[in-house]
């Protein structure tokens, strides 16, 4: 089993070696003494890397803190001069979403989305002291990747590890069961919102409600428990 | 001590700390976004609120409030998070003590904390932990965690928080003394057995704690088995 970290434990250093150690998140270097600390309780990740190998806590909750790269969903709250301000979680710091940051985008050619509206982007820089900035198109990459407006459709609000776990493992078998009983679309953002979408009311409740009580079982239980929500949210009369 | 976390689903982290008939709830939101005087330009910000037993905010919560604060300023990682505020929220349910002392409040509160900054993943650079002392007003016995009856006994009552961590070799160590608050008479020799008392209450807390704190990371990941 791997190993747990909790805040104020010390991270093994290999100082013999003058192998490079790259420290993630829930690991804080200390400016004057350099060592290695975790800060949140959580799993220990080692990975090996081309230079030598990067340490990380893998830690769940439910605030979420932008980071470059990351894929959000979230809620535009505002329009300012040349950029949305949108709201990636309740009560955090809003971001900025600049309206030259749209595919095709130019001085004339301006975005129509309007305050309230839901968008998928991907979070292009993030400093601790300044407003983050998100983008609906991939600059890294060139153009667009199914980014921007997300419409219709309903909103589940998840932690952060779950919403990571939908987004990342492959294997995590929730989305495969969900597909075999309805036809749907998704965006996951890993600041823990969810947005599914499918053909009817109903079928779109059955997934909000699958996908929260699967948070908090084990897999092996995700078959009986998800036909058990369609049964009930299919054959309920109102 | 009995202790939960994720009590609360409407804040981001939250824990219900029960020791010697004191119990407690506490409630993390953060980091959010702050009010523009409670802004700081390089760190975090905390917003402390303790909420009594019975009848409302007085002086009294102000004094455990600005304790509290004075515990958990240190332990926490606060220049990972500049112009961001923690809103902490204690709501004592029941006090165990008569309204003259604020020892075991105060010690409930910071364990209490600690565990909800742990359950919001709010960054700490280490745990802190907090224990009551009393000494006894007939034999100068030191009591540690005292009851309502035990505490009304006391010559003088303490209050002793300390910041602890796990070093490489996995081994508790005592990094320092966050809080050390007494109340009465006693001498030299009894503060110092009382520090003495106190570290080894800390410790075994500090082993519980973590305890707590492991349930919830499996409760977190469950899929992971």
């Amino acid at each position: 089993m791997s190993q747990l970290l909790l805040p104020g434990d010390l991270i093994k250093g290999n100082e013999t070696s003058d192998e490079e150690i790259s420290a993630g998140p829930g690991v804080y270097c200390d400016p004057v003494t350099q060592e290695l600390v975790a800060t949140h309780a959580g799993i220990e990740v080692v990975t090996e890397t081309k230079k030598g190998h990067a340490v990380y806590v893998n830690y769940n909750s439910r605030r979420y803190i932008p980071a470059v790269g990351d894929l959000v969903v979230g809620v535009i709250t505002g329009s300012f001069g040349d950029s949305y301000r949108v709201s990636l979680s309740n009560f955090s710091n809003p971001v900025s979403l600049s309206f030259m940051a749209f595919p095709n985008a130019s001085k004339k050619n301006r975005p129509t989305l309007k305050v309230g509206d839901l968008c998928y982007a991907r979070v292009c820089s993030a400093y601790k002291e300044l407003e983050a900035e998100i983008e609906c198109m991939d600059s890294t990459k060139g153009q667009d990747a199914g980014f921007g407006l997300l419409d219709g459709g309903m909103i589940v609000e998840t932690t952060l590890a779950y919403a990571r776990e939908l987004l990342f493992n492959e294997s995590y078998p929730l989305l495969n069961i969900l597909g075999k009983l309805v036809e749907f679309e998704v965006a996951i953002g890993v600041n823990g919102i969810v947005w599914i979408k499918t053909d009817e009311v109903k079928t779109t409740l059955a997934c909000y409600r699958a996908i929260l009580a699967c948070q908090d079982i084990p897999p092996n239980q995700f078959d009986k428990t998800i036909k058990q929500i369609f049964n009930d949210t299919l054959k309920s009369s109102d | 001590m009995q202790a939960s976390t994720q009590v609360l689903s409407h804040v981001d982290g939250s824990s219900t700390v029960l020791s010697n008939g004191t119990k407690v709830i506490c409630s993390v939101s953060g980091p959010i976004e702050p009010k523009a005087r409670q802004e700081l330009p390089t760190q975090l910000s905390l917003e402390i609120i303790v909420k009594p037993a019975e009848g409302v905010q007085s002086t009294r919560e102000k004094l455990v409030e600005d304790q509290v604060r004075a515990v958990l300023t240190p332990v926490l990682a606060r220049y990972l998070h500049p112009r961001q505020l923690v809103q902490i929220c204690f709501q004592v349910l029941e006090a165990g003590e008569r309204v003259e002392y604020t020892v075991k409040e105060v010690s409930v509160c910071v364990n209490a904390a600690i565990l909800a900054l742990i359950d919001a993943g709010v960054p700490m650079l280490s745990m802190g932990c907090g224990t009551s002392l009393g000494i006894l007003r007939e034999n100068g016995q030191i009591i540690v965690n005292p009851s309502f009856e035990q505490l009304e006994q006391c010559e003088s009552v303490h209050v002793c928080c300390l910041e602890l961590g796990t070093d490489v070799e996995k081994n508790v160590e005592v990094r320092n003394v966050l809080l050390l608050d007494s109340v009465g008479s006693f001498s030299e020799t009894q503060l110092f057995q009382v520090l003495e008392a106190g570290e080894k209450e800390c410790i075994r807390l500090y082993t519980e704690m973590r305890q707590t704190a492991k349930e919830k990371v499996a409760r977190d990941f469950i899929w992971k088995g």
